[in-house]
């Protein structure tokens, strides 16, 4: 009975596991085709920009500026004193650049599109818009998916880039209430410890996450059946699974880089 | 909102063109700081051991970062072939009798340039500068070819060079002269254990009786001044005429003041019943007082006097209160 059980869940594991390689593997396959075919899908790109990156950059900013003023003062006369002036910058862009600049952007667009992505198509499934798309000939992954994957892929890095931006510099004037730095020589600092690695590991994270969270995503969104109960239930699994997802890619992205970035 | 819709697409290429160009700046800034559009000299050197050595460290002169270490190896005489460059900035300076100094410490290591003291052309790309160890480095040294100066840049290694030198020395003076060192040992040994017995006044020696007799002294001035009579009060008063009185004089005084003070508190304790019976009494006055000040706002002539004050009764019941 309980081999029974588990033949089934493994079947059905692996079959979604195929599942999902396919519909990745149909969602790249369209991408390298979308920029060729100029479609009118390149409004919807636009419009995902604007409310993943644009919409998010508030909240972003916010979160940079308070992290990066939290390191500075809690930091700065400790690990100097202690490690010297060069650790201190270190830990800046490490902590801010590297590490949880990707990370928490990714965060926050799962929590705001993830899930959108997820209810919309959802929506779209249960309100028979699918098929409709099919039966006029329209690839719903060319015309929905393409467009979320590319729009939240680039989001995340320009709100990458934002984050660090904001919590690396737009902090350093927040701490001049409470620590006094020269401009000069903070901008010194961390030019000398920033590197092309650090900045491209950075990148090659945001790209990662997003192609993450808009696969997984549209992919739960696409796994609503018929029933509009299901919705609900596929944007918490989109959510979950993108969380994990990221945290397991950033491991593995950790390991890949630690290395270079250690030189 | 309808205005950021409306404007979407200009919106999002201005989000997207700051971001952009933020980075190129930061990458232009990062590449200026870091040498990256100056032309490297590249050059190598041997070291003996790889011990501190990092892919990427700087080598310095007098504190200045004059170019990195791109890699290195091991060779087929195991010797450590190390390659490193120089930014064009300083290429000058790389002249002949030039010579490089792996500096390792503790708290890490650094590479150390020397350049040589002749102003002539600069060395060829690829071409080989001795290390301060090697052969060709030390003679260069002897010779005072190099301009190295009296103290040694890096700090740590040179105090850890003394510090190995006064070991060195300190060992070498402890081997020829291990005998004396042997017989001081033992003196030193021997005094101590007299001292300790002495301490104790077990000993035959002078420190001993002289702590023996001090102990009599001692035991005898504790005899003399409990004594009242003793020989010590006496000293300090011979006549007895004059500390004695002036004691007894103050004792006497402070004696009558604790009589008035009895005096007093029996007086207060009398006259307990008086202050309480007043005490008890100015609630009613003042409420009287207060009766009277609201018949005076009230004005009697024009509102018919004063209000009668209706008793609030008490919320407290305890079960004897109750009827049965």
């Amino acid at each position: 009975m309980f081999l029974d059980w588990l033949g089934s869940r493994f079947r059905k594991k692996g079959r979604d596991i195929f599942y999902a390689l396919g519909f990745t593997y149909q969602v790249f396959k369209e991408t390298a085709l979308f920029v060729k075919r100029r479609q009118v899908a390149f409004r919807v790109l636009i419009m995902q920009i604007f409310f993943t990156g644009f919409e998010a950059i508030t909240i972003v900013s916010l979160l940079a500026l308070a992290l990066g003023t939290i390191i500075i003062i809690q930091g700065y006369s400790s690990l100097t004193n202690l490690l010297g002036q060069k650790f201190f910058y270190l830990m800046l862009i490490r902590l801010i650049t590297v590490e949880l600049g990707p990370v928490l952007t990714a965060f926050i667009i799962i929590a705001r599109s993830g899930t959108a992505i997820a209810t919309e198509i959802g929506h779209m499934v249960v309100s028979h818009e699918i098929e409709a798309y099919i039966s006029v000939g329209i690839n719903p992954i060319s015309y929905l998916v393409v467009p979320r994957f590319l729009g939240v892929s680039i989001s995340l890095i320009i709100l990458t880039l934002y984050f660090s931006f904001f919590g690396l510099f737009a902090s350093f004037a927040s701490t001049q209430f409470f620590v006094t730095i020269p401009f000069t020589e903070y901008f010194q600092g961390l030019l000398s410890v920033l590197s092309l690695q650090a900045i491209i590991s950075s990148l090659l994270k945001s790209v990662i996450f997003g192609f993450i969270i808009s696969i997984v995503a549209s992919y739960h969104g696409f796994k609503v059946s018929h029933a509009p109960t299901e919705i609900p239930k596929v944007a918490i699994n989109a959510v979950v699974h993108s969380f994990a997802l990221c945290i397991v890619a950033d491991l593995v992205l950790v390991l890949l880089f630690s290395p270079i970035l250690s030189v | 909102m309808r205005f950021a819709m409306k404007h979407a697409d200009k919106i999002v290429g201005l989000f997207v063109l700051v971001a952009i160009l933020g980075l190129v700046g930061v990458i232009i800034f990062l590449g200026a700081n870091q040498h990256w559009f100056t032309r490297n000299i590249p050059f190598y050197t041997v070291f003996r051991s790889a011990k501190g050595l990092v892919r990427g460290m700087p080598v310095t002169f007098k504190g200045f970062e004059i170019g990195r270490v791109r890699s290195f190896e091991l060779d087929e005489n195991n010797s450590v072939v190390v390659e490193f460059y120089i930014y064009d900035t300083y290429y000058p300076k790389v002249t002949a009798q030039s010579i490089i100094e792996l500096a390792s410490n503790p708290l890490g290591s650094s590479i150390i340039f020397y350049p040589g003291k002749e102003h002539t052309e600069p060395l060829k790309e690829h071409s080989l500068i001795p290390a301060i160890d090697s052969s060709v480095g030390k003679d260069i040294v002897r010779l005072k070819l190099a301009a190295i100066p009296a103290e040694s840049e890096d700090q740590i290694s040179a105090i850890m060079k003394n510090v190995d030198d006064i070991t060195s020395q300190l060992d070498a003076l402890v081997k020829n002269n291990a005998n004396e060192l042997d017989t001081i040992i033992k003196s030193l040994s021997r005094s101590t254990f007299a001292l300790a017995q002495a301490m104790e006044g077990k000993g035959s020696g002078p420190i001993s009786q002289t702590l023996v007799g001090l102990s009599g002294i001692v035991k005898n001035l504790n005899t003399l001044t409990t004594d009242m009579n003793g020989l010590i009060p006496k000293l300090l008063d011979p006549t007895g005429q004059e500390v004695y009185p002036a004691i007894k004089k103050i004792l006497d005084n402070i004696q009558t003041l604790s009589e008035q003070l009895r005096q007093f508190s029996e007086f207060l304790n009398g006259t307990q019943p008086q202050i309480a019976g007043i005490l008890a009494q100015i609630p009613d006055i003042l409420n009287k007082g207060r009766d009277v000040m609201e018949g005076i706002a009230n004005n009697p002539l024009l509102s018919g006097g004063i209000t009668k004050e209706r008793e609030q009764p008490s919320t407290f019941k305890s079960f004897r209160d109750e009827a049965f």
